[in-house]
């Protein structure tokens, strides 16, 4: 019985996190949305043929990730570091497939 | 605390007691996922995040769920027990695709196996992208399910 | 030394077995013998016998294009050395039959069902012809695996119905469970039969979560391949991203950083630590224990945040890639890991006392689910399974990778073979990966963690085992142009699930739950 006190509320206290009341920060290194920065973007398309899934498209207005391939591997960012960084975005459940698509202007 | 986080969480649990009373019962379904949206799901359960205290339950059997949670592309063999699940679920449900795999069959896209995409074989009502989520995006998107569900109710009536 | 102990295998081939062999090479550490199709059984037979080898992989390819024929792979390890034996056995041209290997090699069992299935070449005399991934819906005639089947091919449906073993007798019943199981788990099919309530025969039906992932890597760049392979079983993705990654450095020659060795060992380590604890928790859960769970549960939620806190990626996805690895661990990262481990390696123990001293769990554990030594070995098994069945086998001790021959740790080894022992192999496991990452972390040199791999030869071949937290998987590829021509890929559960329907003989079926978890096998990784 000691046993069961020593190990439970006395000693761990509350652990659970009040999300969603409070924002979740994610921990360390966490690979989330991968965010293109336009003005940085000269459109050489290594990010498109880097993408293990298709995930990202050249587009008139600007770049485009569908979060719906997406599978948060970093490898646009790592062969494009000037333009496109890994968020800490993870909060990016929708609706409709329409808006799981991120596109992200030029200039 | 943030006041705008905190509205949010009292959101949530509006929500859940307008729409279904008091409680939200979630049926998980694999329908060939690697596994790695399994673990972020039991993570749910867990002391940490504990989605027990907003009245979502993870229950046994699809005929006592509201919604399905379904991770996974859709094999070619798990079909027709998807479809099953799903005619076996009460009305009014949901289906949430959990995963990229499950939204448009992620990594496994194109194989002969796969169907590409839970919403191939069923209407679904949110989408969670993650390879896997975390199991607070998992929360995120039960709420922003919630939401889509309140607006049926409305049009319905 | 390694050579030389190859070179005899093929001396002491007796006379009547040796002149069968047309060719022996050794490559490495891998002896490869080439034979005729109607030869391949015995000489299997011979070496399986003779120096215990088990089984590591048996698979075809289609070589059609080239030479006009199938052919065969059988790989064995010889007991108490780091090398293969490799028979290369082609089929006559044209020819889809060949002489099963079951009767002789019982755990050939699964891997010629799979010959089947995907390349559509009969086994003759096989026991249980069944088809194992592909359901009676699929069409006479198509085999995934085969050159001439597009990837994006779907055939239609056709009519089938799968025929379960037939248990009759008085009072005899069946269960039968799933796919769609009540708990949170992947989906399969169990079919239990049932005379009173101990479980006179199970039938275990997998493949509902075949995706066709050999043949989506072999339509996939290398580069690009390692996404696949962290998702070929989503807990143990460092375990099968480092076995591709070797393989594949492998086949280029390629010389890995020792600090990517170094980092490759801290993350297998992890990927143990958080499996293992989350199998001993639910061990707690499944015998109603709920408080161990919630403290069980609670310390594979603070591993998942290291490893989230380290790599990005709670399931430790994107850290290898070909040729070393994508992340540096910083200084920062080295303390924060040292200060997590700390505070876990105290609540682990916390945990441990707590089960090991519940009456009511051990009650529950003993002699549950029982698989004896010689079962284990006589199907093969691997990983914790074996060793709490008294098998003596571990890939890190007996084919070291990675850094792990600089590291010193033991292998635990239990007797009974029940769920108590897999139970208490798992906790030590976990003290030992404890050991291990500070040893890693203390002993990491500095350097760079990733070199070029390029110039993959076609036409090689290669293969690496690593020790997974369920077990010994194993890739291997023959490489075609920038692409594997043939990647076989064998998780640990696709050996542990005959076990599995041994051990639950005699039980009740409320223990089924139990063992299931002891056991702890992936759906997804037998499927592929």
């Amino acid at each position: 019985m000691f046993k069961f006190l020593k190990l439970g509320v006395l000693k761990k206290g509350v652990q659970t996190k009040p999300y969603p009341q409070e924002p979740a920060v994610p921990y360390g290194a966490f690979i989330g949305l991968p965010v293109v920065d336009g003005a940085a973007c000269d459109r050489c398309s290594h990010c498109v043929s880097a993408c293990p899934v298709q995930a990202i498209s050249l587009t008139e207005e600007g770049v485009e990730i569908s979060t719906a391939r997406c599978i948060f591997c970093g490898d646009c960012a790592e062969v494009c570091p000037k333009a496109i960084k890994m968020s800490r975005e993870f909060e990016l459940a929708a609706t409709s497939k329409e808006d799981l698509r991120m596109v992200y202007r030029h200039g | 605390m943030d006041e705008e986080t905190e509205k949010l969480g009292e959101e949530l649990k509006r929500k859940v007691r307008e729409v279904f009373g008091r409680s939200l019962a979630i049926r998980e379904v694999d329908a060939g996922s690697c596994n790695g949206c399994e673990v972020e799901v039991n993570s749910l359960t867990n002391a940490i995040h504990d989605i027990e205290r907003f009245g979502l339950h993870i229950v046994a059997s699809p005929r006592h769920a509201d919604m399905l949670l379904v991770t996974g592309p859709v094999t070619r063999n798990m079909e027709l027990p998807l479809r099953q699940t799903y005619n076996a679920t009460p009305c009014p449900k949901m289906v949430v695709a959990m995963g990229s795999c499950a939204i448009s069959g992620g990594i496994y896209r194109g194989s002969y196996a796969v169907l590409d995409g839970v919403d191939k074989v069923l209407p679904v009502d949110v989408y969670i992208p993650g390879c896997p989520p975390r199991p607070q995006a998992i929360i995120q998107g039960i709420l922003v399910a919630l939401g889509k569900m309140e607006e049926r109710k409305g049009q319905q009536s | 030394m390694t050579v030389e102990k190859l070179r005899l295998i093929v001396e002491e081939l007796p006379p009547e077995l040796h002149s069968k062999v047309r060719s022996a090479k050794i490559r490495g550490n891998d002896l490869r013998l080439v034979t005729g199709i109607d030869d391949l059984a015995s000489l299997a037979k011979h070496i399986h016998g003779v120096y215990q080898a088990p089984l590591v992989t048996m698979h075809a390819t289609d070589d059609r294009a080239a030479e006009d024929c199938f052919k065969l792979y059988v790989v064995l390890s010889p007991r108490g050395m780091d090398a293969f034996v490799t028979i290369i056995a082609a089929l006559e041209p044209r020819s889809q039959r060949f002489v099963s290997l079951t009767p002789q090699i019982n755990e050939a069992d699964w891997y010629e069902r799979e010959v089947q299935d995907m390349f559509g070449l009969e086994a003759i005399g096989h026991p249980d012809p069944r088809p194992l991934v592909l359901y009676d819906d699929w069409p006479q005639g198509e085999h995934p695996l085969r050159k001439d089947f597009p990837l994006d091919r779907r055939p239609p449906r056709i009519k089938g119905e799968y025929s379960f073993t037939k248990v009759e007798g008085e009072g005899v019943y069946e269960i039968p469970v799933g796919p769609v199981h009540a708990g949170v788990i992947e989906p399969g099919h169990f079919r239990f039969s049932v005379a009173g309530e101990p479980i006179i025969n199970l039938e275990v039906r997998l493949g509902y979560v075949h995706k066709g992932i050999e043949k989506i890597s072999e339509s996939t760049p290398y580069w690009r391949g390692i996404h696949l392979a962290e998702r070929i079983s989503g807990d143990n993705s460092v375990a099968h991203s480092t076995a591709y990654c070797q393989t594949v450095e492998a086949l280029a020659s390629a010389e890995v950083p020792e600090r990517a060795e170094y980092i490759r060992t801290v993350m297998l380590e992890l990927e143990r630590i958080y499996n293992l604890i989350g199998d001993i928790s639910g061990i707690a859960l499944d015998t109603a224990f709920s408080v161990g769970a919630a403290n069980g549960y609670l310390l594979r939620e603070r591993a998942l945040n290291l490893n989230e806190c380290l790599t990005g990626s709670r399931l430790l996805r994107s850290v290898n890639v070909i040729g070393g690895v994508r992340k540096d661990l910083s200084a920062n990262d080295r303390e924060k890991t040292l200060s997590a481990l700390v505070r876990l390696k105290l609540e682990f123990e916390d945990l441990v006392d707590l089960m090991v001293t519940s009456t009511s769990l051990l009650d529950r554990v003993e002699t549950t689910g029982k698989l004896s030594t010689e079962m284990a070995v006589r199907l093969n098994v691997v990983g914790p399974v074996a060793r709490a069945s008294g098998v003596d086998r571990d890939v890190r001790r007996d084919h070291p990778y990675a850094a792990y021959d600089r590291l010193n740790f033991l292998v635990p080894r239990g007797a009974a073979g029940d769920v108590n022992a897999r139970t208490r192999v798992k906790i030590d496991e976990v003290r030992e990966s404890f050991s291990l990452i500070d040893q890693a972390l203390d002993g990491m040199p500095s350097g760079p963690i990733r070199t070029v791999v390029e110039n993959i030869p076609a036409g090689e071949m290669a293969m690496s085992l690593v020790e997974s937290p369920r077990g010994e998987l194993v890739h291997w590829i023959l490489a075609g142009r920038e692409r594997p021509y043939r990647h076989k890929i064998r998780d640990a559960s696709f050996c542990n699930w005959l076990a599995m329907e041994e051990a639950v003989l005699g039980n009740i079926v409320p223990d089924f739950p139990l063992i299931n978890k002891s056991f702890n096998l992936s759906y997804s990784g037998n499927d592929l």
